[in-house]
């Protein structure tokens, strides 16, 4: 299927993979979507692409019932926080409700299609779902 | 720098009815400032016009419709403060003395083009479904999370700009309800429900701006425009703290240097309350407010006309309506009516110095597109 944006990510056959994401080794800072300079000294020689598939913590979150036309509502989406990497990354949620929910808990990156209520626009994207098995992680 | 001053303002009612075009609704808010500012249409010399969903052209064909081209006429889009950008560019034209008499005009036909919450789809998360409701809804859950501001505090904020929207004849949504209303209307991105967001309207406005010479030769009622500053928001190199408005306090720090005054001298403000919890951001990254202060003020009545620090006297976007591309120079033309005397019912006693916060837009990365603080007085 096709991707929501080139280059914004890697899908393998079996369904992991990875977010692309860029860091400035002089300035020490990450992307994502990668920059073409980095914004602190704004020089590129020194950017470095990398990959980044880890999960991170909910930053905050809400459930959307009104939207255009082809998005299919309601729908869950978030802002996930890769602490050591400072990026945050805004994503549909899946695989929960609302009341699975809580600021601060470990969220894990996977890759499924949006659904809309057109198929033909229905692309795939990132998405976190909560952590199993981690309910020690909550903040 | 010369001093300027807002010598005549006007804004159509607003409203939701398609078929009125921005060439009438424009014409109809310039005439108007024209007449009060008490100039001729001849002595206009450059126009600038906020607008976001018109196409090409908006300020000409404002300009064409009222019979006089001409003079330089520049087209504004920054979103959702694209009135108060057109403004800002005005005021800077006379204050560095490049002209003496200016006229700014913000018009918009939003519900012809519009039917749902507004988004931008070429964005990246605007795509992924982040439209503005989901925006504020995730920065009032943090912010709740944070401070332990509730949904019947949000509310209380939709209740007090309703009723002061209901003593504004120019208000298309006043109304007076309680917090069970907001409460109980449909819910848009949760916590936030239709009441707690502004609704697409159609309008225009207009101010004719001058310097001070022409101010004492025309007479009348002149506002002095002492802090105008416009930002963008800032590509950060690490977690923005979504509960406070780094844009907005870069922009009212840049206007209160100007006007040589604080936070502590504003008397009253308009500020952009496009969502319940927006005011509540605004008015704590203006520094009205402590950080976190905004659940108090709520309690308090601190915000309400008759308050320390009354806010949206007019009803602010909730209750006005929001034709973004008009609502910029709508907020300033309460801050004229209020620090004039001129404002009604919803007179705030005493009121010598307001404050317009105005803003628009958020690319993925940065807070907002742009963000205009004005400060005026009498």
């Amino acid at each position: 299927m096709e991707p929501i944006r080139e280059g914004l990510f890697v899908v393998n056959k079996d369904g992991t993979g990875y977010l692309v994401t860029n860091k400035c080794e002089r300035c020490g800072i990450h992307f994502f979507p990668v920059r073409t300079k980095c914004i602190r000294c704004l020089k590129d020689d020194k950017l470095k692409t990398s990959a980044l598939n880890k999960g991170g913590r909910l930053y905050t979150y809400t459930n959307v019932y009104r939207s255009l036309p082809h998005f299919k509502v309601p729908y869950i989406v978030g802002y996930i926080d890769f602490e050591e990497e400072g990026v945050r990354v805004f994503a549909p949620l899946a695989g929960c409700k609302m009341e699975d929910l809580e600021i601060g808990m470990e969220m894990d990156l996977v890759f499924e299609e949006m659904e809309m209520n057109e198929k033909s626009m229905q692309k795939m994207v990132y998405k976190f779902r909560p952590a199993k098995g981690k309910e020690e992680g909550k903040l | 720098m010369r001093k300027a001053y807002v010598m005549g303002i006007a804004m159509t009612k607003f409203h939701r009815d398609p078929k009125v075009s921005i060439e009438k609704m424009g014409a109809e808010a310039v005439l108007e400032a024209v007449e009060e500012a008490g100039i001729g249409l001849r002595d206009i010399q450059e126009v600038y016009c906020g607008n976001v969903y018109g196409g090409a052209g908006v300020g000409q064909k404002v300009m064409a419709e009222i019979g006089i081209t001409g003079m330089p006429i520049t087209n504004i889009e920054n979103c959702c403060s694209s009135a108060s950008n057109a403004f800002r560019e005005v005021y800077w034209a006379v204050a560095l003395g490049r002209i003496d008499i200016g006229l700014a005009v913000g018009v918009e036909n939003l519900t012809r083009v519009l039917k749902g919450p507004i988004v931008d789809e070429n964005d990246l998360e605007g795509a992924m479904g982040n439209n503005f409701a989901a925006i504020y809804a995730q920065r009032a859950r943090r912010y709740m999370w944070t401070y332990g501001l509730k949904p019947e505090h949000l509310a209380r904020i939709a209740v007090i700009n309703k009723r002061n929207g209901y003593y504004n004849e120019k208000a298309a949504f006043g109304e007076i309800i309680d917090i069970h209303t907001v409460l109980n209307s449909p819910m848009v991105a949760d916590p936030l429900h239709l009441y707690d967001s502004n609704t697409n309207a159609n309008g225009g406005s207009a101010a004719v701006i001058v310097d001070e010479k022409t101010a004492r030769r025309l007479g009348g009622k002149p506002v002095q425009i002492v802090g105008s500053s416009l930002k963008s928001g800032k590509l950060s190199d690490d977690f923005i703290d979504m509960t406070f408005e780094d844009v907005t306090d870069r922009a009212a720090q840049d206007a209160y240097n100007q006007a040589g005054c604080g936070p502590e001298d504003i008397d009253f403000a308009e500020v952009h309350d496009c969502f319940t919890i927006a005011e509540v951001l605004r008015v704590e990254g203006l520094g009205l407010c402590e950080r976190g202060g905004m659940v108090r003020w709520i309690e308090e009545g601190t915000i309400e006309i008759g308050g320390k620090k009354p806010i949206n006297p007019s009803g602010g976007l909730l209750a006005k309506g929001h034709p973004i591309g008009a609502t910029g120079i709508a907020q300033i033309y309460e801050i004229c009516k209020q620090l004039r005397g001129e404002a009604g019912r919803r007179q705030i006693p005493g009121a010598r110095m307001g404050l317009a916060m105005n803003r628009g837009g958020a690319i993925t990365g940065i807070e907002a597109n742009a963000c205009t603080v004005h400060i005026l007085r009498l």
